[in-house]
Protein backbone atom coordinates (compact mmCIF):
# COMPACT_ATOMS: atom_id res chain seq x y z
CA UNK A 1 0.00 0.00 0.00
CA UNK A 2 2.83 2.31 0.97
CA UNK A 3 4.71 1.32 -2.19
CA UNK A 4 1.64 1.96 -4.31
CA UNK A 5 1.27 5.41 -2.77
CA UNK A 6 4.90 6.24 -3.48
CA UNK A 7 4.55 5.05 -7.08
CA UNK A 8 1.49 7.28 -7.59
CA UNK A 9 3.33 10.26 -6.06
CA UNK A 10 6.33 9.58 -8.34
CA UNK A 11 4.11 9.32 -11.43
CA UNK A 12 2.34 12.52 -10.42
CA UNK A 13 5.64 14.42 -10.19
CA UNK A 14 6.84 12.99 -13.53
CA UNK A 15 3.54 13.93 -15.21
CA UNK A 16 3.65 17.46 -13.81
CA UNK A 17 7.27 17.97 -14.85
CA UNK A 18 6.46 16.51 -18.29
CA UNK A 19 3.57 18.92 -18.81
CA UNK A 20 5.74 21.90 -17.75
CA UNK A 21 8.56 20.78 -20.10
CA UNK A 22 6.21 20.36 -23.09
CA UNK A 23 4.56 23.71 -22.32
CA UNK A 24 7.99 25.38 -22.34
CA UNK A 25 8.83 23.72 -25.70
CA UNK A 26 5.52 24.89 -27.18
CA UNK A 27 6.18 28.39 -25.83
CA UNK A 28 9.48 28.49 -27.71
CA UNK A 29 7.74 27.44 -30.94
CA UNK A 30 5.03 30.07 -30.49
CA UNK A 31 7.67 32.78 -30.04
CA UNK A 32 9.22 31.78 -33.37
CA UNK A 33 5.86 32.04 -35.16
CA UNK A 34 5.34 35.09 -37.33
CA UNK A 35 4.24 38.07 -35.27
CA UNK A 36 1.15 39.96 -36.35
CA UNK A 37 -1.00 36.96 -37.10
CA UNK A 38 -2.92 37.30 -33.85
CA UNK A 39 -6.06 38.75 -35.42
CA UNK A 40 -6.17 36.79 -38.67
CA UNK A 41 -8.67 34.24 -37.43
CA UNK A 42 -11.06 36.63 -35.76
CA UNK A 43 -14.28 37.01 -37.80
CA UNK A 44 -15.77 40.37 -38.75
CA UNK A 45 -17.72 42.19 -36.03
CA UNK A 46 -21.05 41.59 -37.81
CA UNK A 47 -20.44 37.84 -37.59
CA UNK A 48 -18.88 38.02 -34.14
CA UNK A 49 -21.63 40.08 -32.51
CA UNK A 50 -24.45 37.47 -32.62
CA UNK A 51 -22.36 34.71 -31.07
CA UNK A 52 -21.41 36.94 -28.13
CA UNK A 53 -24.99 36.61 -26.80
CA UNK A 54 -25.27 40.21 -25.64
CA UNK A 55 -21.76 40.41 -24.15
CA UNK A 56 -20.39 42.53 -27.04
CA UNK A 57 -19.47 45.36 -24.64
CA UNK A 58 -17.21 43.06 -22.60
CA UNK A 59 -15.79 41.57 -25.81
CA UNK A 60 -14.92 45.09 -27.02
CA UNK A 61 -13.21 45.82 -23.67
CA UNK A 62 -11.14 42.63 -23.87
CA UNK A 63 -10.25 43.25 -27.52
CA UNK A 64 -9.17 46.79 -26.65
CA UNK A 65 -6.89 45.52 -23.87
CA UNK A 66 -5.51 42.97 -26.33
CA UNK A 67 -4.96 45.72 -28.92
CA UNK A 68 -3.00 47.77 -26.39
CA UNK A 69 -0.83 44.69 -25.67
CA UNK A 70 -0.40 44.12 -29.44
CA UNK A 71 0.80 47.70 -29.91
CA UNK A 72 3.12 47.43 -26.92
CA UNK A 73 4.67 44.18 -28.17
CA UNK A 74 5.27 45.50 -31.69
CA UNK A 75 6.63 48.83 -30.46
CA UNK A 76 9.29 46.87 -28.62
CA UNK A 77 10.04 44.52 -31.52
CA UNK A 78 9.52 45.08 -35.26
CA UNK A 79 7.58 48.38 -35.08
CA UNK A 80 5.14 47.00 -37.66
CA UNK A 81 1.40 46.95 -37.01
CA UNK A 82 -0.25 45.01 -39.85
CA UNK A 83 -3.34 43.99 -37.85
CA UNK A 84 -3.88 47.21 -35.88
CA UNK A 85 -6.51 48.75 -38.18
CA UNK A 86 -8.48 45.49 -38.26
CA UNK A 87 -8.33 45.10 -34.47
CA UNK A 88 -9.58 48.66 -33.97
CA UNK A 89 -12.32 48.21 -36.54
CA UNK A 90 -13.63 45.06 -34.83
CA UNK A 91 -13.42 46.67 -31.38
CA UNK A 92 -15.27 49.83 -32.42
CA UNK A 93 -17.88 47.86 -34.37
CA UNK A 94 -18.60 45.71 -31.31
CA UNK A 95 -19.06 48.78 -29.14
CA UNK A 96 -19.50 51.94 -31.25
CA UNK A 97 -19.79 54.15 -28.13
CA UNK A 98 -16.46 53.10 -26.59
CA UNK A 99 -14.41 56.27 -27.21
CA UNK A 100 -10.89 55.16 -26.20
CA UNK A 101 -10.31 52.80 -29.15
CA UNK A 102 -11.13 55.69 -31.53
CA UNK A 103 -9.04 58.27 -29.68
CA UNK A 104 -5.97 56.26 -28.67
CA UNK A 105 -6.35 53.95 -31.68
CA UNK A 106 -6.33 57.01 -33.94
CA UNK A 107 -3.06 58.15 -32.33
CA UNK A 108 -1.51 54.67 -32.70
CA UNK A 109 -2.50 54.55 -36.37
CA UNK A 110 -1.24 58.05 -37.02
CA UNK A 111 2.04 58.14 -35.14
CA UNK A 112 3.07 54.48 -34.83
CA UNK A 113 1.60 52.70 -37.86
CA UNK A 114 1.86 55.81 -40.07
CA UNK A 115 -1.58 55.22 -41.57
CA UNK A 116 -3.13 58.71 -41.50
CA UNK A 117 -6.02 57.89 -43.83
CA UNK A 118 -7.04 54.89 -41.72
CA UNK A 119 -6.76 57.03 -38.57
CA UNK A 120 -9.06 59.65 -40.11
CA UNK A 121 -11.55 56.97 -41.22
CA UNK A 122 -11.59 55.53 -37.70
CA UNK A 123 -12.18 58.94 -36.11
CA UNK A 124 -14.88 59.77 -38.68
CA UNK A 125 -16.56 56.45 -37.91
CA UNK A 126 -16.50 57.40 -34.22
CA UNK A 127 -17.82 60.92 -34.87
CA UNK A 128 -20.71 59.48 -36.90
CA UNK A 129 -21.58 56.93 -34.19
CA UNK A 130 -21.30 59.48 -31.36
CA UNK A 131 -22.70 62.78 -32.68
CA UNK A 132 -23.11 64.19 -29.15
CA UNK A 133 -19.46 63.72 -28.11
CA UNK A 134 -16.98 66.54 -28.65
CA UNK A 135 -13.87 64.34 -28.36
CA UNK A 136 -13.86 62.84 -31.87
CA UNK A 137 -14.46 66.02 -33.92
CA UNK A 138 -11.86 67.61 -31.64
CA UNK A 139 -9.28 64.92 -32.53
CA UNK A 140 -10.12 65.19 -36.22
CA UNK A 141 -9.61 68.96 -36.03
CA UNK A 142 -6.26 68.40 -34.31
CA UNK A 143 -5.18 66.01 -37.08
CA UNK A 144 -6.10 68.46 -39.86
CA UNK A 145 -4.49 71.37 -38.02
CA UNK A 146 -1.24 69.75 -36.89
CA UNK A 147 -0.61 67.00 -39.43
CA UNK A 148 -2.50 67.71 -42.66
CA UNK A 149 -2.06 71.51 -42.27
CA UNK A 150 -5.57 71.96 -43.62
CA UNK A 151 -6.98 74.90 -41.67
CA UNK A 152 -10.35 74.87 -43.41
CA UNK A 153 -11.04 71.26 -42.45
CA UNK A 154 -9.62 71.75 -38.95
CA UNK A 155 -11.97 74.69 -38.56
CA UNK A 156 -14.96 72.61 -39.70
CA UNK A 157 -14.32 69.88 -37.12
CA UNK A 158 -13.43 72.23 -34.25
CA UNK A 159 -16.46 74.35 -34.92
CA UNK A 160 -18.58 71.23 -34.64
CA UNK A 161 -16.80 70.15 -31.43
CA UNK A 162 -17.13 73.65 -29.91
CA UNK A 163 -20.93 73.38 -30.08
CA UNK A 164 -21.07 70.13 -28.12
CA UNK A 165 -21.56 69.82 -24.34
CA UNK A 166 -18.49 69.31 -22.16
CA UNK A 167 -16.01 70.65 -24.74
CA UNK A 168 -12.76 72.16 -23.42
CA UNK A 169 -12.68 75.91 -22.84
CA UNK A 170 -9.92 76.45 -25.39
CA UNK A 171 -11.98 75.22 -28.35
CA UNK A 172 -13.89 78.48 -29.03
CA UNK A 173 -10.49 80.26 -28.95
CA UNK A 174 -9.09 77.86 -31.54
CA UNK A 175 -12.15 78.36 -33.72
CA UNK A 176 -11.89 82.15 -33.53
CA UNK A 177 -8.17 82.06 -34.39
CA UNK A 178 -8.78 79.76 -37.34
CA UNK A 179 -11.48 82.04 -38.68
CA UNK A 180 -8.93 84.86 -38.63
CA UNK A 181 -6.29 82.67 -40.28
CA UNK A 182 -8.63 81.46 -43.01
CA UNK A 183 -9.42 85.06 -43.88
CA UNK A 184 -12.80 85.21 -42.22
CA UNK A 185 -11.95 88.14 -39.97
CA UNK A 186 -15.57 89.19 -39.57
CA UNK A 187 -16.60 85.83 -38.05
CA UNK A 188 -13.42 85.72 -36.00
CA UNK A 189 -14.19 89.10 -34.49
CA UNK A 190 -17.72 88.06 -33.54
CA UNK A 191 -16.43 84.88 -31.93
CA UNK A 192 -13.79 86.77 -29.92
CA UNK A 193 -16.40 89.26 -28.80
CA UNK A 194 -18.69 86.46 -27.70
CA UNK A 195 -15.80 84.82 -25.87
CA UNK A 196 -14.98 88.11 -24.16
CA UNK A 197 -18.54 88.51 -22.94
CA UNK A 198 -18.92 84.91 -21.72
CA UNK A 199 -15.39 84.37 -20.33
CA UNK A 200 -15.32 83.32 -16.67
CA UNK A 201 -11.77 84.46 -15.90
CA UNK A 202 -9.70 87.59 -16.52
CA UNK A 203 -6.90 85.87 -18.42
CA UNK A 204 -9.34 84.64 -21.08
CA UNK A 205 -10.96 88.06 -21.25
CA UNK A 206 -7.61 89.79 -21.75
CA UNK A 207 -6.67 87.21 -24.41
CA UNK A 208 -9.94 87.91 -26.23
CA UNK A 209 -9.31 91.65 -26.01
CA UNK A 210 -5.80 91.22 -27.35
CA UNK A 211 -7.09 89.21 -30.34
CA UNK A 212 -9.79 91.78 -31.03
CA UNK A 213 -7.16 94.50 -31.07
CA UNK A 214 -5.03 92.47 -33.45
CA UNK A 215 -7.96 91.92 -35.80
CA UNK A 216 -8.72 95.65 -35.64
CA UNK A 217 -5.18 96.46 -36.69
CA UNK A 218 -5.13 93.91 -39.50
CA UNK A 219 -8.65 94.26 -40.89
CA UNK A 220 -10.11 97.30 -39.13
CA UNK A 221 -11.42 99.08 -42.20
CA UNK A 222 -13.12 95.97 -43.57
CA UNK A 223 -14.92 94.95 -40.38
CA UNK A 224 -18.62 95.77 -40.47
CA UNK A 225 -19.43 94.97 -36.87
CA UNK A 226 -19.74 97.98 -34.62
CA UNK A 227 -16.43 99.19 -33.26
CA UNK A 228 -15.20 96.51 -30.88
CA UNK A 229 -14.03 98.86 -28.15
CA UNK A 230 -17.51 100.39 -27.99
CA UNK A 231 -19.11 96.98 -27.81
CA UNK A 232 -16.83 95.96 -25.03
CA UNK A 233 -17.57 98.94 -22.87
CA UNK B 1 -60.14 37.92 1.88
CA UNK B 2 -59.29 35.10 4.37
CA UNK B 3 -59.24 32.68 1.40
CA UNK B 4 -56.75 34.92 -0.39
CA UNK B 5 -54.52 35.19 2.66
CA UNK B 6 -54.64 31.40 3.05
CA UNK B 7 -53.55 30.96 -0.58
CA UNK B 8 -50.84 33.58 -0.14
CA UNK B 9 -49.73 31.93 3.07
CA UNK B 10 -49.27 28.57 1.33
CA UNK B 11 -47.38 30.11 -1.59
CA UNK B 12 -45.18 32.09 0.78
CA UNK B 13 -44.49 28.99 2.89
CA UNK B 14 -43.35 27.03 -0.21
CA UNK B 15 -41.34 30.03 -1.45
CA UNK B 16 -39.52 30.44 1.86
CA UNK B 17 -38.89 26.72 2.06
CA UNK B 18 -37.42 26.77 -1.48
CA UNK B 19 -35.31 29.80 -0.59
CA UNK B 20 -33.82 28.20 2.56
CA UNK B 21 -33.23 24.97 0.67
CA UNK B 22 -31.34 26.88 -2.06
CA UNK B 23 -29.38 28.85 0.51
CA UNK B 24 -28.13 25.55 1.97
CA UNK B 25 -26.89 24.50 -1.48
CA UNK B 26 -23.09 24.76 -1.61
CA UNK B 27 -23.07 25.37 -5.38
CA UNK B 28 -24.76 28.72 -4.75
CA UNK B 29 -21.85 29.91 -2.61
CA UNK B 30 -19.29 28.61 -5.10
CA UNK B 31 -20.98 30.58 -7.91
CA UNK B 32 -21.26 33.71 -5.74
CA UNK B 33 -17.59 33.53 -4.73
CA UNK B 34 -16.57 33.14 -8.40
CA UNK B 35 -18.70 36.17 -9.33
CA UNK B 36 -17.16 38.33 -6.60
CA UNK B 37 -13.67 37.15 -7.57
CA UNK B 38 -14.37 38.09 -11.21
CA UNK B 39 -15.50 41.54 -10.04
CA UNK B 40 -12.30 41.99 -8.04
CA UNK B 41 -10.25 40.58 -10.93
CA UNK B 42 -11.52 43.33 -13.25
CA UNK B 43 -9.48 45.87 -11.24
CA UNK B 44 -6.31 43.94 -12.10
CA UNK B 45 -7.30 43.68 -15.77
CA UNK B 46 -7.83 47.43 -16.19
CA UNK B 47 -4.26 48.16 -15.13
CA UNK B 48 -3.07 46.89 -18.52
CA UNK B 49 -5.59 48.97 -20.48
CA UNK B 50 -5.14 52.48 -21.85
CA UNK B 51 -8.22 54.51 -20.88
CA UNK B 52 -11.77 53.32 -20.38
CA UNK B 53 -11.05 51.76 -16.97
CA UNK B 54 -14.43 52.71 -15.46
CA UNK B 55 -16.26 51.31 -18.47
CA UNK B 56 -14.33 48.04 -18.34
CA UNK B 57 -15.02 47.58 -14.61
CA UNK B 58 -18.74 48.26 -15.09
CA UNK B 59 -19.00 46.06 -18.20
CA UNK B 60 -17.25 43.14 -16.52
CA UNK B 61 -19.28 43.59 -13.33
CA UNK B 62 -22.60 43.57 -15.18
CA UNK B 63 -21.47 40.59 -17.27
CA UNK B 64 -20.53 38.71 -14.05
CA UNK B 65 -23.98 39.35 -12.59
CA UNK B 66 -25.59 38.13 -15.80
CA UNK B 67 -23.41 35.04 -16.35
CA UNK B 68 -23.36 33.80 -12.75
CA UNK B 69 -27.01 34.71 -12.21
CA UNK B 70 -27.93 32.69 -15.32
CA UNK B 71 -25.95 29.72 -13.98
CA UNK B 72 -27.86 29.90 -10.69
CA UNK B 73 -31.19 30.33 -12.49
CA UNK B 74 -30.59 27.32 -14.77
CA UNK B 75 -28.97 24.88 -12.35
CA UNK B 76 -31.31 25.55 -9.45
CA UNK B 77 -34.33 26.13 -11.72
CA UNK B 78 -34.20 22.76 -13.48
CA UNK B 79 -34.11 20.93 -10.14
CA UNK B 80 -37.07 22.79 -8.64
CA UNK B 81 -39.73 20.24 -9.58
CA UNK B 82 -37.68 17.26 -10.74
CA UNK B 83 -35.85 16.99 -7.40
CA UNK B 84 -39.18 16.81 -5.57
CA UNK B 85 -40.31 14.03 -7.93
CA UNK B 86 -37.00 12.19 -7.64
CA UNK B 87 -37.04 12.31 -3.85
CA UNK B 88 -40.76 11.48 -3.92
CA UNK B 89 -41.44 14.43 -1.63
CA UNK B 90 -43.91 15.66 -4.24
CA UNK B 91 -46.37 12.93 -3.11
CA UNK B 92 -46.36 14.34 0.43
CA UNK B 93 -46.89 17.86 -0.86
CA UNK B 94 -49.72 17.16 -3.30
CA UNK B 95 -51.53 15.01 -0.75
CA UNK B 96 -51.85 18.10 1.46
CA UNK B 97 -54.61 20.69 0.98
CA UNK B 98 -52.61 22.65 -1.50
CA UNK B 99 -53.22 23.38 -5.16
CA UNK B 100 -50.61 22.35 -7.66
CA UNK B 101 -50.46 25.86 -9.09
CA UNK B 102 -49.61 27.13 -5.60
CA UNK B 103 -46.75 24.66 -5.47
CA UNK B 104 -45.36 25.88 -8.85
CA UNK B 105 -45.80 29.55 -7.92
CA UNK B 106 -44.18 29.05 -4.51
CA UNK B 107 -41.23 27.20 -6.03
CA UNK B 108 -40.74 29.96 -8.61
CA UNK B 109 -40.94 32.78 -6.09
CA UNK B 110 -38.53 30.96 -3.77
CA UNK B 111 -35.88 30.76 -6.47
CA UNK B 112 -36.53 34.35 -7.54
CA UNK B 113 -35.93 35.40 -3.92
CA UNK B 114 -32.66 33.44 -3.92
CA UNK B 115 -31.63 35.17 -7.14
CA UNK B 116 -32.61 38.56 -5.76
CA UNK B 117 -30.34 38.11 -2.74
CA UNK B 118 -27.45 36.96 -4.95
CA UNK B 119 -27.92 39.75 -7.49
CA UNK B 120 -28.08 42.32 -4.69
CA UNK B 121 -24.82 41.04 -3.18
CA UNK B 122 -23.11 41.18 -6.61
CA UNK B 123 -24.63 44.60 -7.43
CA UNK B 124 -23.46 46.06 -4.12
CA UNK B 125 -20.00 44.68 -4.85
CA UNK B 126 -20.02 46.31 -8.30
CA UNK B 127 -21.35 49.68 -7.12
CA UNK B 128 -18.80 49.69 -4.27
CA UNK B 129 -15.98 48.88 -6.69
CA UNK B 130 -17.11 51.57 -9.15
CA UNK B 131 -17.25 54.05 -6.24
CA UNK B 132 -13.73 53.15 -5.12
CA UNK B 133 -12.46 53.57 -8.69
CA UNK B 134 -14.32 56.72 -9.75
CA UNK B 135 -14.94 58.39 -6.40
CA UNK B 136 -18.58 58.99 -7.32
CA UNK B 137 -21.55 56.70 -6.74
CA UNK B 138 -22.78 54.95 -9.89
CA UNK B 139 -26.35 54.36 -8.79
CA UNK B 140 -27.45 54.38 -12.44
CA UNK B 141 -25.96 50.88 -12.58
CA UNK B 142 -29.01 49.74 -10.62
CA UNK B 143 -31.11 50.25 -13.75
CA UNK B 144 -28.95 47.79 -15.70
CA UNK B 145 -28.99 45.41 -12.71
CA UNK B 146 -32.81 45.60 -12.51
CA UNK B 147 -33.18 44.54 -16.14
CA UNK B 148 -30.53 41.83 -15.73
CA UNK B 149 -32.61 40.55 -12.81
CA UNK B 150 -35.71 40.54 -15.05
CA UNK B 151 -33.75 38.49 -17.59
CA UNK B 152 -32.82 36.05 -14.82
CA UNK B 153 -36.47 35.83 -13.75
CA UNK B 154 -37.32 34.92 -17.33
CA UNK B 155 -34.59 32.26 -17.48
CA UNK B 156 -35.85 30.82 -14.16
CA UNK B 157 -39.38 30.65 -15.57
CA UNK B 158 -38.04 28.82 -18.63
CA UNK B 159 -36.11 26.33 -16.47
CA UNK B 160 -39.15 25.75 -14.24
CA UNK B 161 -41.40 25.29 -17.27
CA UNK B 162 -39.15 22.57 -18.72
CA UNK B 163 -38.62 20.92 -15.34
CA UNK B 164 -42.37 20.24 -15.06
CA UNK B 165 -42.26 17.67 -17.87
CA UNK B 166 -38.64 16.58 -18.47
CA UNK B 167 -35.55 15.34 -16.68
CA UNK B 168 -33.02 17.83 -15.19
CA UNK B 169 -30.49 17.14 -17.98
CA UNK B 170 -33.03 17.73 -20.73
CA UNK B 171 -34.44 20.77 -18.91
CA UNK B 172 -30.95 22.27 -18.70
CA UNK B 173 -30.37 21.62 -22.41
CA UNK B 174 -33.73 23.12 -23.44
CA UNK B 175 -33.21 26.17 -21.21
CA UNK B 176 -29.68 26.79 -22.49
CA UNK B 177 -30.90 26.38 -26.11
CA UNK B 178 -33.70 28.91 -25.56
CA UNK B 179 -31.29 31.24 -23.75
CA UNK B 180 -29.01 31.20 -26.80
CA UNK B 181 -31.93 31.43 -29.24
CA UNK B 182 -33.35 34.34 -27.24
CA UNK B 183 -30.11 36.24 -27.74
CA UNK B 184 -30.01 35.37 -31.44
CA UNK B 185 -33.66 36.10 -32.31
CA UNK B 186 -32.99 39.64 -33.67
CA UNK B 187 -30.32 38.15 -35.96
CA UNK B 188 -32.71 35.43 -37.08
CA UNK B 189 -35.14 38.11 -38.20
CA UNK B 190 -32.36 40.03 -39.94
CA UNK B 191 -31.17 36.87 -41.68
CA UNK B 192 -34.67 36.03 -42.90
CA UNK B 193 -35.21 39.60 -44.13
CA UNK B 194 -31.97 39.46 -46.10
CA UNK B 195 -32.03 35.95 -47.50
CA UNK B 196 -35.46 34.54 -46.81
CA UNK B 197 -38.05 33.90 -49.43
CA UNK B 198 -41.37 32.07 -49.52
CA UNK B 199 -42.28 30.63 -46.15
CA UNK B 200 -38.95 31.34 -44.46
CA UNK B 201 -39.59 35.01 -43.84
CA UNK B 202 -43.01 34.66 -42.12
CA UNK B 203 -41.70 31.62 -40.19
CA UNK B 204 -38.68 33.60 -38.95
CA UNK B 205 -40.95 36.53 -38.13
CA UNK B 206 -43.19 34.23 -36.09
CA UNK B 207 -40.23 32.71 -34.27
CA UNK B 208 -38.85 36.18 -33.59
CA UNK B 209 -41.98 37.14 -31.67
CA UNK B 210 -42.41 33.71 -30.06
CA UNK B 211 -38.89 33.23 -28.73
CA UNK B 212 -37.84 35.22 -25.66
CA UNK B 213 -36.03 38.33 -26.87
CA UNK B 214 -33.33 39.03 -24.28
CA UNK B 215 -31.97 42.04 -26.18
CA UNK B 216 -35.16 43.88 -25.13
CA UNK B 217 -33.97 43.62 -21.52
CA UNK B 218 -30.39 44.73 -22.16
CA UNK B 219 -29.71 48.34 -21.16
CA UNK B 220 -26.09 47.78 -20.13
CA UNK B 221 -24.61 49.82 -23.01
CA UNK B 222 -26.79 52.84 -22.31
CA UNK B 223 -26.10 52.73 -18.57
CA UNK B 224 -22.34 52.17 -18.83
CA UNK B 225 -21.85 54.78 -21.57
CA UNK B 226 -24.11 57.32 -19.86
CA UNK B 227 -26.49 57.44 -22.82
CA UNK B 228 -30.11 58.48 -22.37
CA UNK B 229 -32.71 55.75 -21.91
CA UNK B 230 -36.28 56.33 -23.00
CA UNK B 231 -38.75 55.86 -20.13
CA UNK B 232 -41.41 54.42 -22.46
CA UNK B 233 -39.00 51.77 -23.74
CA UNK B 234 -38.10 50.84 -20.15
CA UNK B 235 -41.77 50.49 -19.19
CA UNK B 236 -42.56 48.39 -22.27
CA UNK B 237 -39.50 46.17 -21.70
CA UNK B 238 -40.60 45.64 -18.10
CA UNK B 239 -44.11 44.75 -19.28
CA UNK B 240 -42.66 42.39 -21.92
CA UNK B 241 -40.72 40.44 -19.28
CA UNK B 242 -43.76 40.26 -16.98
CA UNK B 243 -46.08 38.99 -19.74
CA UNK B 244 -43.56 36.39 -20.90
CA UNK B 245 -42.92 35.15 -17.34
CA UNK B 246 -46.67 34.97 -16.66
CA UNK B 247 -47.20 32.93 -19.86
CA UNK B 248 -44.42 30.48 -18.92
CA UNK B 249 -45.67 30.07 -15.35
CA UNK B 250 -49.23 29.50 -16.54
CA UNK B 251 -48.00 26.87 -19.02
CA UNK B 252 -45.91 25.22 -16.27
CA UNK B 253 -48.94 25.18 -13.94
CA UNK B 254 -51.16 23.71 -16.67
CA UNK B 255 -48.66 20.91 -17.40
CA UNK B 256 -48.02 20.16 -13.72
CA UNK B 257 -51.79 20.09 -13.08
CA UNK B 258 -52.21 17.31 -15.65
CA UNK B 259 -49.27 15.21 -14.50
CA UNK B 260 -50.14 11.85 -13.05
CA UNK B 261 -48.16 11.05 -9.91
CA UNK B 262 -49.85 7.70 -9.15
Amino acid sequence: MKRGGLAIAGLLIVSLLGSILVAALLEGRAAQAKRGDEWLFLPDARHLRPILLGFHGVAADLLWIRTVQYVGTHVETDKRFPQLARALDITTSLDPHFLEPYRFGGLYLLYLARQPQTAVSLLEKGAAANPDRWELPHDLGRYYYLEARDDARALGWWERAAKLPGRPNYLPRFVARLYARTGQAQTALELWLDLYRTAQDDSLRSLALQEIERLKVAHGSRLTVDRPERLLR
Amino acid sequence: MPVLSLVEGKVVAIALNTFWEAVRDRILYAILIFALLMLAGSTILVTISVGGEEKIIKDLGLASISIFGTLIAIFLGIALVSKEIERRTVYTIISKPIHRYQFILGKYLGLVLTLLVNVLVMALGLIGLAYLWEGVSSLRLLLAVLFTFLELMLVTALALFFSTFSSPTLSAMFTICLFVAGHLSPDLRLFAARFGGGLLRPAAEGLYFLLPNFSRLDFNDQVVQGLSVDGGTLALSFAYAMFYIAALLLAAMAIFQRRDFK
